[in-house]
């Protein structure tokens, strides 16, 4: 398949303007150093493979990375949490667990630790009402749910959030020189 | 507690690249096509350097007449020194770098 001459032009264009507005606000020097840098080339393929590397070195900036780590971290504590709710039904245990990837996600992104919570917690009472949708049942005995009964496992959003404000304090704490709150 | 980590191997090979010509000012799109790296990996490459210190980078009026000027790159003393230092740690074992250079 050939890309006409005007298409790949315009492409280029679209990863330029990408990856300058991903940069711009963390990194504007370096947002203009690549779009100067793009328009000294002449050659339409090489253009668009140098606009296309700068969309994608706009993912591996420090920042970029910093910020993929949360949603990363979150989707996983979330899957943990469900693993863990789906085989086992133990509420000490599922105490636990919550709080120790509340603290951990606490550790992480202290000022996210509301959704963090929020998430974490509700992992109990989404993974029940899974269950009792569709009478899938891999680990404990089968008795009569109600979604309303399932409802109230959203009471674990509570500990969730304590564990991921504890957490989030604990981060300051160690991230500040003076050993003090910032 | 600060953890240093190695650099990779495209950093040595933009290291060993900007050493080989410590004085001369680099630019990006030459400096990709003589280490044999993207853009993509180059510029994050080139960010952390200049993060640390390693790295320091200039506005040049481009040779061309009418195109904007070009951001240019070249090594901080402690860059220099860095560099070298990696050089003498792989200076005894093939380097990776080797190959990315090739």
């Amino acid at each position: 398949m050939t890309i006409s001459i005007g298409a790949k032009q315009r492409l280029a264009d679209l990863f330029m303007d990408h990856a300058a507005r991903r940069l711009r606000r963390q990194r504007p020097e370096w947002a203009e150093a690549m779009m100067s840098e793009s328009t000294q080339l002449d050659c339409d393929d090489e253009r668009l493979r140098w606009s296309s590397g700068c969309a994608h070195a706009s993912y591996g900036t420090p920042e970029a990375l910093h910020a993929l780590a949360y949603p990363v971290a979150l989707m996983a504590g979330v899957m943990l949490m469900s693993a863990y709710q789906w085989s086992a039904d133990e509420s000490l245990v599922t105490v636990a667990v919550i709080c120790m990837i509340g603290v951990l996600l606490g550790l992480l992104e202290p000022r996210r630790s509301l959704i963090s919570g929020a998430a974490i917690g509700a992992v109990v009472a989404a993974v029940n009402g899974f269950e009792t949708l569709t009478h899938l049942r891999p680990a404990y005995e089968i008795r009569f749910h109600t979604l309303l009964h399932d409802a109230k496992w959203t009471v674990f959003i509570a500990p969730a959030v304590v564990a991921c404000v504890v957490g989030s304090h604990a981060g300051r704490l160690l991230r500040s020189p003076s050993g003090q709150p910032s | 507690m600060i953890r240093k980590r190695a650099p990779s191997r495209q950093s040595r090979a933009i290291l060993e690249a900007l050493l080989a010509q410590p004085l001369n000012w680099q630019h990006g799109y030459e400096l990709s096509k003589r280490v044999g790296l993207s853009s993509g990996t180059l510029y994050p490459v080139l960010i952390r350097l200049h993060d640390r210190g390693l790295l320091e980078a200039k506005w040049v009026e481009s040779d061309r007449p009418g195109r904007p000027a070009r951001h240019a790159y070249r090594l901080t003393p402690d860059g220099m020194a860095f560099a070298r230092s990696l050089n003498e740690v792989h200076k005894d074992r093939p380097s990776s770098s080797d190959e990315v250079l090739a």
